[in-house]
């Protein structure tokens, strides 16, 4: 068996004979034997708003707690939970620290999109098709990612809000927030409409193949909408968005289906104002349903699903290290990201620390970005997900080096 | 300024935007303006789709329809009852017949649309009606209603909303269907978001005072309205921000994205030939013909390629429900909610396109799980007359039973009338079969079906024609 260290051209070859040696044992796993391919279930959990990295996961000691204070006096986070030495996350984000302790969750500290916008909008764009400085792109990094494994699932991604940019023009997509919004509207004759329009969508053009797809995917969510889900584990979801889109997620990964990604997204961490009342407040509110609803789809999916699980959390740019006059934070740069899984490196926090000096900031003002987001979801595309088509799939950039997140 | 359009031809006015961007030359302004700190290749046009070519079969070339159909469908939103036989008249020859229905529809001014007319008024909008000005001092500036108050955001957002009302039954019912098209074409080609920040109610404006006004005229003075109106002013900065200065790079991919592209969308599939006489007729008049773009219109629409390639699209989700509205001939003045709703589930949310690019017009982009579904509910809704708003008193209702000679009764008749009335032709014959099975369900297709079986499963039958892969084909 070779060894579990890569040189830099395995990892950037991605899927090296090594690697498919190593996934082969596991295509014995029972729960997947009706996917197509032994690869992780993506989930992409996107923070819509820009959230305080730096309320989120904080220096606690050094030079860098001290700027922090300074620039922070009416917002600084205080009682956090340890990581390392160096830093500690909200106490909000309890669960998250369990995981983190059990070695399912790292962190990703100073990275994000490494250009100059401040604008939710075309941050969004930039990192959701994976070509920062262009949203001309026509297709999302998903979108690439999935063509290039040429998957013939019926279930290959899930969207629960819309159509996100990282999925553009990915024609199988199914959007749905809840299994019941996934269904055929019922006249009493729809079963008989049904088997019309199979035999109407039974042909060889794009249109009659999306069809037959549609329908097959109406088989497949059709008996999710009559039952009553039972999580596994005794993991109990919140009734906010998040957790319930996470729990619609967790359904459709067990069904076998061949999910291979699925989005979800949080939205309201735009914190201009009031973002905090001491440790409390309109963030910890946020960050506190987070992790629930994070732990509690872990918990739940702990039932033979996580070891080909990778879970991704991302979000437009961090903010200010400078509160502002409205107790809150504007526009920022530098960021923090989260993955868990069965197989990610967990218990640590990764990254090149840029510090907080005012000279280390980005333009004096901002956190500034010494990993590229593009670095970790290139991990993730040649460990967990045994793609080679980094180059495709993220145009134009060029991993350095490997921090080492994922386990293979 | 005093009469810009005398001093500066449209390369300087696009200088002036921030971009050496040419009609023929956008390409090359994409590799100037690459951002630097991108490195290696500019991503922008390097990134072809990741296509695993053995689960992509070429597409298979579909029958060809009568010339009749691909104009109802491509010049305006699917025919009504009585369109088809109507261009089926107006000349010996399909050449004949096209041309004199381009010219009846490049001259709107011609057309008695009375009918339409009178339901636009019944429908009784109130802010349409109002200037630049007055959207912006009645609805921005002068809102009478306390910000905290939903009546704040309701005036607020009222002109915009009656827009959307209005687009809807003037393409429904509006006989002038190539200035709805063209109206829609714009607005995609120049895309700005309906709910941009502090700009909606002038998205009124914007539609009519720049992309109607001019959709028949010269493409520089549109391009000059257009980057002066302050709805687009607003989407340019909405990544205006304090100290980056990236809506500079904004302008330029706008630019970019805003040469004339009328020939694709209506569906030329390979405009090779059509592109150099469209785009040399827009170069060539910049400055001095005052209809340029009607030309160009024609010379599109009158060109080969306008003609061929059925099918290498399909409608739109916000194109399919009209088109359904239409051919069902269903009945409403003021349009309920769940009609727009639909068309965001079927992901094509009218007016609500963020990127600049506009809404996509290749089936790749609509032939997904979801679009297909709710526009299979959305014929189901609109058959079953299940889309009222009742509690905003908008109805909307559809008449199958009654649009249905009474003496046909039988399975197979029901579906051979049907068939030809929603699509204007014939279907294969196991589509056909497929169609006279849901009719007769466990009645044979030539027994003739009680009135109580009719009326129950007859929508259901009309419901699977338009729900079918020859009903979505543009």
């Amino acid at each position: 068996m070779p060894s579990l260290k890569f040189t830099r051209r395995h990892f950037l070859q991605g899927c090296s004979s090594a690697i498919a040696a190593l996934a082969g044992a596991r295509l014995t796993n029972a729960a997947f034997a009706q996917q197509d391919d032994p690869t992780d279930t993506l989930v992409v959990v996107f923070l819509r708003g820009g959230w305080d990295a730096l309320n989120v996961v904080a220096p606690i000691a050094g030079d860098d707690r001290g700027y922090y204070e300074a620039a922070r006096p009416d917002i600084k986070i205080t009682n956090l939970l340890p990581l390392n030495d160096q830093f500690g996350m909200h106490p909000a984000l309890a669960p998250l620290h369990e995981l983190y302790q059990q070695g399912k969750m790292a962190a990703i500290h100073a990275v994000g999109l490494n250009y100059d916008t401040r604008s939710h909008f075309d941050a969004m764009e930039y990192i959701e098709l994976g070509t920062p400085g262009s949203k001309s792109t026509t297709s999302g990094w998903i979108t690439r990612y999935l063509q290039s494994t040429g998957t013939t699932s019926i279930l290959p991604a899930l969207s629960t809000v819309g159509a996100p940019s990282s999925l553009l023009n990915y024609v199988p997509t199914v959007n749905l927030n809840d299994p019941g919004d996934f269904s055929q509207w019922e006249n009493g004759l729809a079963v008989s409409q049904q088997k019309a329009l199979r035999q109407m969508y039974n042909g060889e053009t794009l249109l009659h193949r999306a069809g037959l797809r549609t329908l097959e995917s109406l088989d497949i969510v059709h008996p999710l909408v009559e039952q009553e889900y039972q999580p596994s584990n005794g993991a109990s979801y919140n009734d906010d968005e998040l957790s319930q889109q996470l729990k619609t997620v967790a359904r459709m990964i067990k069904l076998d289906a061949g999910l291979r990604v699925a989005t979800v997204d949080y939205g309201g961490w735009d914190t201009h104002e009031y973002e905090t009342d001491g440790n409390g407040g309109y963030i910890a509110e946020l960050l506190g349903n987070l992790a629930s609803g994070l732990s509690n789809f872990y918990l739940d999916l702990d039932s033979g699903y996580t070891d080909r699980l990778s879970v991704v959390v991302i979000s437009e740019f961090g903010r200010r290290l400078v509160q502002n006059e409205d107790y809150g934070t504007d526009h920022g740069h530098g960021n923090v990201m989260f993955t868990l899984g069965g197989d990610v490196n967990g218990g640590q926090v990764y990254g090149t620390w840029p510090g907080l000096h005012n000279d280390q900031l980005y333009d004096h003002a901002d956190l500034a970005i010494t990993t590229d987001y593009r670095q970790v979801l290139s991990e993730l595309l040649a460990r967990r997900l045994r793609n080679t088509n980094a180059g495709t799939i993220f145009p134009g950039f060029a991993p350095s080096g490997e921090l080492g997140i994922f386990r293979s | 300024m005093a009469q810009p359009q005398a001093r500066i031809n449209r390369r300087d006015f696009l200088k002036l935007m921030g971009t050496f961007a040419s009609v023929a030359g956008a390409s090359v302004a994409v590799t100037a303006c690459a951002p630097e700190q991108v490195p290696g290749p500019d991503p922008t046009r390097v990134v072809p789709p990741v296509v695993d070519s053995t689960s992509v079969p070429p597409e298979p070339v579909l029958p060809p329809v009568p010339l009749g159909i691909i104009a109802l469908n491509r010049m305006g939103f699917g025919p009504r009852p009585g369109d088809f036989d109507a261009f089926n008249l107006l000349g010996g020859t399909d050449d004949e017949r096209l041309r004199a229905y381009v010219a009846q529809q490049l001259n709107p001014d011609s057309i008695d649309d009375s009918d339409f007319e009178a339901r636009y008024n019944a429908a009784g909008f109130e802010t349409l009606h109002k200037t630049q000005e007055e959207l912006y001092f009645d609805h921005i500036a002068n809102n009478p209603y306390d910000s905290n108050d939903d009546a704040y955001w309701d005036w607020y957002s009222k002109p915009a909303h009656e827009l959307v009302d209005a687009t809807f039954l003037r393409a429904v019912y509006s006989k002038k269907q190539l200035v709805e098209v063209l109206a829609d074409f714009w607005h995609n080609h120049f895309n700005v978001y309906f709910w941009q920040d502090d700009g909606v109610p002038l998205l009124v404006s914007y539609n009519r005072d720049v992309l109607r006004k001019h959709m028949f005229g010269n493409f520089r003075q549109m391009l000059e309205a257009i980057a002066t109106h302050p709805s687009m002013l607003y989407y340019l900065n909405q990544n205006n921000s304090s100290d980056a200065g990236p809506n500079e790079n904004f302008a330029r991919e706008l630019f970019e994205l805003h040469t004339l592209g009328a020939e694709n969308y209506l569906g030329v599939r390979d405009p090779n030939t059509v592109e150099k006489d469209a785009n040399g007729i827009a170069i060539g008049y910049v400055d001095n013909a005052p209809d340029q773009l009607k030309r160009v219109v024609e010379v599109i629409l009158l060109s080969p390629e306008f003609r061929g390639s059925w099918g290498a699209k399909i409608k739109r989700p916000i194109e399919a429900a009209i088109s359904i509205m239409r051919t069902l001939n269903a009945d409403f003045t003021r349009l309920p909610g769940g009609i727009p709703w639909m068309c965001s589930m079927m992901g094509q949310p009218i007016f609500e396109r963020r990127p600049p690019d506009g809404y996509p017009d290749v089936k790749e982009a609509w032939a997904n799980s979801m679009s297909l579904l709710y526009r299979w509910n959305f014929a189901v809704g609109i058959s079953e007359n299940w889309m009222d708003d009742e509690e905003q008193g908008r109805i909307i209702r559809t008449d199958i039973l009654g649009q249905t000679p009474v003496e046909i009764r039988t399975a197979e008749s029901l579906a051979d009338f049907w068939i030809p009335r929603l699509l204007n032709r014939t279907m294969s014959e196991a589509d056909r079969q497929a169609v006279i099975s849901v009719m007769a369900q466990d009645h044979g297709p030539q027994d003739e079906l009680d009135q109580d079986h009719i009326n129950w499963v007859l929508p259901a039958m009309v419901e699977v024609i338009l729900m079918s892969p020859d009903f979505q084909w543009k």
